[in-house]
């Protein structure tokens, strides 16, 4: 994609900058879009209330799909997103009723992550393997350890005061809304900072863009994967201990589901998932129009197996609108 | 795009074939999971030693059976490689298991119309998931993804509770015919059949756009046909699996064949084929999901907890692939 800038003109890298930022907009207009849908088709679709427990839960789709975004724009995938989430989500509980301090109990499920993510950024990088198949072996070990931890059982409760950050009625620190919308907003702030001002985000744009070239840079590919994979392990974590607090207690499996919509939103955010393009704008729309669209579904109480076929076909004719891959001649 | 760039032509092995003219690089691609399945196998004979008996090994197989055609259905869409993947196949294996059940409830009993539906299911799945990902170019995971959430919503609606039963050809599959168990003459069957396909130029495509997509394009491979019909022919191995399935447990389960999306990617890598395309084959599937069928069993037999389940596929896994990765050559080696 550099390779293909160098010959244009300058106005030619602007059109194209114009065109990835057009999918963005796309995104929101669709966000819109729906939100119109939902407001006209089911009342008490825009009320304070569920616009609010929308953004709740959009909050944790969204730091969710922050992790997913860094591993896409290498070119890669995180798949151990959903069974790190269940370990900060089990985890924060269960210490708390083993009496460890909160802080502690954060510390402990950070250093776990900071060791998957980096397994899984340096393994896949050093050894040119698919980061598919090693974030899938390091998501089954972490989540057998927690397995074996709690014998199946999870146990303990949240701390009280993760409960109120993070709970769908709570209006806490002065605050009209749950906090956890506010940590997302500075989260996504600092993250959208990160990766476009700063020396480490620009290095992922340039490894995801060609790994080769940035490498003649002298931009370690190595070095980016793993704290990239990190981050990445890190900001999955969060979301799992922030979970911890909006259910009150762990549960197994509590992940699961966001592995499709991390991948789907930042998917529909227009990061390609070949690496290098893409920003975290996108897929703050790609998270709150895939919110929308099953806060509109149990609107309509279809029933849970009917939500998920007509979600399964959205999220397919809207990938298929604008989530296309270019042509091989094209990336030539 | 992480393609290493010294595997992008053959012109890098013989340097390196050379200078480290090492025992393992004239070892097939999956003596990794080869060698994993000497040491589980002799692991299960000596924690049941029983297991030889005709009886207990056409059990054994056939429990083992709809893995290993599932991972052998896989094995074609990720050897297409760029992170190219079907993760549909379990909830299709659910789907199909609640059709045939559904219609034996209406009886329909009749092997041909059964067997010739599931199949027919499996070529459309493949090619809706070719469509999309082979001709409208979306990525393979998010469009297999959705027909996942589609495939597992269905399931379940069509048949809310478990229940049901299955004719009695179908149950005979788990049978034996004379000392052989029946579900190896199936997965026989179906590496003959993949043998067959490996003669033509259809399969040598898929090796060539898994190792390389931009060469196989300007030598004229037709990119969008090759992916429409690995797709079609990963949903008619699926199919196959999911008519074992529906034999081994005989009745309809909408969640039934949800596990076997992971297990199947799983059996595919520890395998030995390359996530990033061109090399491996349905050998290695083959013996990987013997592998996955071998844990389980050690674990179940050696009374040990069950939650160490995912921590040994985790282990095995990770192990399997970076030994994998250190001792293969980084050449093309064209294998079955």
């Amino acid at each position: 994609m550099i390779q293909a800038e160098t010959g244009q003109s300058q106005a030619g890298i602007r059109w194209r900058r114009l065109g990835q930022w057009r999918s963005v907009l796309v995104a929101y207009a669709l966000v819109i879009a729906l939100f119109i849908v939902g407001s006209l088709t089911i009342s008490g679709f825009s009320a304070g209330s569920n616009v609010l427990s929308m953004l709740v839960l959009a909050s944790f789709t969204g730091i969710a799909a922050m992790a997913q975004n860094l591993a896409i724009l290498l070119g890669g995938i995180d798949l151990s997103i959903p069974y790190v989430i269940t370990m900060g989500d089990i985890l924060i509980p269960y210490l708390d009723g083993h009496h460890w301090p909160f802080v502690a109990s954060l510390v402990m499920v950070l250093a776990i992550a900071v060791m998957v993510g980096g397994a899984n950024g340096y393994l896949s990088s050093t050894l040119r393997l698919h980061p598919l198949i090693i974030t899938l072996g390091t998501g089954y070990i972490v989540d057998g350890a927690m397995y074996v931890l709690t014998q199946g059982v999870p146990s303990g409760s949240a701390p009280r005061f993760l409960v109120t950050i993070a709970s769908l009625g709570s209006r806490a620190f002065g605050f009209e809304f749950p906090p956890v919308i506010l940590i997302w907003a500075v989260l996504a702030a600092a993250f959208i900072w990160g990766l476009t001002r700063t020396k480490w985000g620009r290095q992922i744009y340039a490894v995801g863009a060609n790994a080769k070239a940035a490498e003649l840079m002298l931009v370690s590919r190595v070095q980016v994967w793993t704290y990239a994979y990190i981050a990445s392990a890190v900001l999955a974590a969060l979301t799992g201990v922030l979970l911890s607090g909006f259910s009150g207690s762990g549960y197994f499996g509590i992940g699961n589901p966001y592995l499709f919509v991390s991948v789907g939103a930042v998917a529909i955010g227009g990061t390609s998932l070949l690496g290098g393009v893409g920003t975290y704008w996108g897929t703050i729309a790609g998270v709150l129009a895939l919110t929308e669209i099953s806060s509109l579904l149990i609107g309509f109480n279809i029933g849970s197996s009917r939500q998920e076929i007509f979600y399964g076909l959205i999220v397919l004719v809207m990938i298929s609108i604008y989530g296309r891959e270019l042509h091989v001649k094209n990336r030539l | 795009m992480i393609r290493p760039v010294e595997s992008q032509g053959p012109v890098a092995t013989p340097s390196r074939a050379t200078n480290s003219k090492k025992i393992w690089s004239r070892l097939p691609y999956f003596w990794v999971a080869l060698t994993v399945f000497v040491i589980l196998a002799i692991a299960n004979t000596v924690l049941e030693p029983n297991l030889w008996t005709a009886t207990v090994l056409s059990g054994t197989v056939a429990s083992a059976a709809p893995l290993v055609l599932v991972a052998l259905a896989e094995t074609p869409v990720i050897v297409l490689g760029n992170g190219a993947l079907d993760i549909s196949v379990g909830p299709f294996m659910s789907v199909v298991n609640v059709v045939l059940v559904l219609l034996v409830g209406d009886h329909v009993t009749s092997p041909w119309a059964l067997i010739g539906l599931a199949l027919a299911m499996g070529l459309m799945s493949g090619v809706v998931n070719g469509f999309f990902s082979g001709v409208l170019r979306v990525p393979a995971i998010v469009v297999t993804f959705a027909t996942y959430t589609m495939y597992s919503g269905l399931a379940t609606h069509l048949l809310p509770q478990p229940g049901g039963t299955i004719p009695g050809w179908l149950s005979s599959w788990t049978g034996s015919v004379g000392p052989v168990p029946t579900s190896l003459v199936i997965i026989v069957l179906a590496l003959l059949i993949w043998v067959g396909l490996s003669r033509t130029r259809f399969v040598r495509y898929i090796y060539a756009i898994g190792g390389d997509e931009r060469a196989s394009y300007v030598s004229g491979v037709p990119l969008a046909l090759v992916r429409l019909l690995t797709f079609m022919v990963t949903g008619i191995f699926t199919a196959l699996a999911a008519l074992m399935l529906t034999a081994e447990i005989a009745s309809g389960d909408g969640n039934i064949g949800t596990p076997f999306t992971l297990m199947a990617i799983t059996a595919v890598a520890l395998g030995g084929t390359s996530l990033l395309g061109g090399r491996g084959g349905i050998i290695g599937s083959v013996i990987g999901a013997f592998d996955i069928f071998l844990i389980n069993n050690v674990i179940t037999v050696s009374h040990l907890a069950v939650f160490w389940q995912d921590v040994a596929y985790g282990t095995i896994l990770v192990a399997a692939v970076v030994v994998n990765a250190l001792t293969t050559q980084r050449g093309r080696a064209r294998t079955v």
